[in-house]
């Protein structure tokens, strides 16, 4: 446990220092944990397992916006924990708010059980569907299509710092965006 | 979007450095600061016979008590700015700072006689008193709570609230060169009741703002 934190932190202070393949994979490491952790969450509760991905990921955004809030000569085991709990408390409210429907709103829906998987992607296409149009694109062109930020900047005729600069507002409007979700 | 893929976004944006709270609070605090102390003097003025009074106990008192508050104050709204830090410590300092107060109104009891209590304690202007210190601590509640929104709070309420008493406790310091309601007894009923309120705007903004 304290061997695996001390990876984790080790990386993230690499990862920090500017290092992307060291800091790609503490978030690949973390998104292993991370699921662990946010499944458990969920039986907890009761819950399925239809949203875990979406915790995850709006946990390792939190992650990465907010890191200058950990610092390396604190542990860093229990500040993931604390932004994991946070995004798993905001997601058990939207999730509450969810169960509220009267039953006879989704007695058609019931038999559609088997649909839940597509129902993720669904979800996070309609994530990215609440970013502006080019900020859009540009997080679409370096997440999903695995562009760099100077193939992006070529493809959209920008200059490689208003992609960074897009990028990074797009990424704070995700995690907006997953916030104020009412799914 | 697969997991893959946000980490990929996630790393091609590391050159943009977040920036930490601590500096983010420095910042605000030497913005609003002189805009408190610009509205200080062009609603209101120090008192004239503040270089006679400078000595005197309870007037520095009275100091002793709004700075501790913005010491306590800005140390705990730190500590809970940050996910997984302990903020015990800094929930006694405002403790401390409380406590301060309440040995003051004792001794000044002690010392008073019984039928000049009611009289120091209603003052000459306690509503200027309410209304000033929270128009005071405007500026600095507002330029705190832009900067804690770079921390990670585990409760914004909480982190609101303590960013209000610091705030507050700038405004009550501005304040108190300006009242000549020096008695503890005045203080702990009207300081602190413009304090709360400030404390308690921080709190309710603080739980919509402050979200992560």
């Amino acid at each position: 446990m304290a061997e695996r934190e001390n990876e984790w932190a080790a990386l993230m202070i690499a990862g920090m220092a500017g290092d992307a393949a060291a800091y790609r994979e503490v978030l690949q490491a973390l998104t292993i944990y991370l699921r662990m952790d946010v499944r458990r969450g969920f039986a907890r509760y009761g819950r399925g397992t239809a949203d875990v991905e979406d915790v995850v990921q709006e946990t390792l955004l939190a992650i990465h916006l907010k890191r200058e809030t950990w610092r390396p000569a604190e542990p860093i085991g229990p500040w993931i924990r604390a932004i994991a709990r946070n995004k798993l408390i905001d997601s058990m409210r939207r999730g509450g708010r969810r169960i509220n429907v009267p039953i006879d709103d989704v007695i058609d829906v019931l038999p559609a059980q088997e649909q839940t998987e597509h129902l993720n992607e669904r979800d996070a296409e309609h994530i990215l569907s609440k970013l502006n149009g080019r900020q859009r694109d540009i997080v679409q062109s370096i997440s999903i299509n695995g562009a760099s930020i100077k193939d992006t900047a070529a493809k959209f005729e920008m200059t490689e710092g208003a992609v960074r600069v897009a990028l990074h507002r797009g990424l704070a409007a995700l995690s907006k965006a997953y916030r104020d979700e009412d799914l | 979007m697969k997991t893959d893929d946000l980490i990929a976004a996630l790393a091609a944006d590391l050159p943009s450095r977040p920036t930490p709270v601590n500096r983010a609070v420095a910042q605000a605090l030497m913005i609003s600061v002189p805009i408190a102390v610009l509205i200080h003097f062009t609603l209101i003025h120090v008192r004239p016979d503040i270089a006679t009074v400078a000595g005197d106990p309870r007037f520095i008192f009275k100091f002793l008590f709004t700075l501790s508050v913005l010491g306590a104050g800005m140390w705990i709204a730190l500590r809970l700015s940050r996910p997984a830090i302990n903020a015990g410590p800094a929930r006694i300092a405002v403790g401390l700072a409380a406590a301060l107060l309440a040995v003051g109104v004792v001794v000044e009891l002690l010392i008073l006689p019984r039928g000049t209590w009611m009289p120091t304690l209603v003052g000459t202007n306690a509503a200027a008193c309410l209304v000033l210190i929270p128009v005071l601590s405007t500026a600095p509640l507002a330029a705190l709570l832009v900067a804690f929104r770079s921390g990670a709070p585990e409760s914004p309420a909480l982190a609101g609230a303590a960013a209000g008493l610091a705030a507050s406790a700038v405004g009550a310091t501005l304040y108190a060169t300006h009242c000549i309601d020096d008695s503890p007894l005045f203080v702990g009923v009207w300081y602190v009741l413009a304090m709360a309120a400030v404390t308690a705007i921080g709190s309710l903004v603080g739980s919509r703002v402050l979200r992560w």
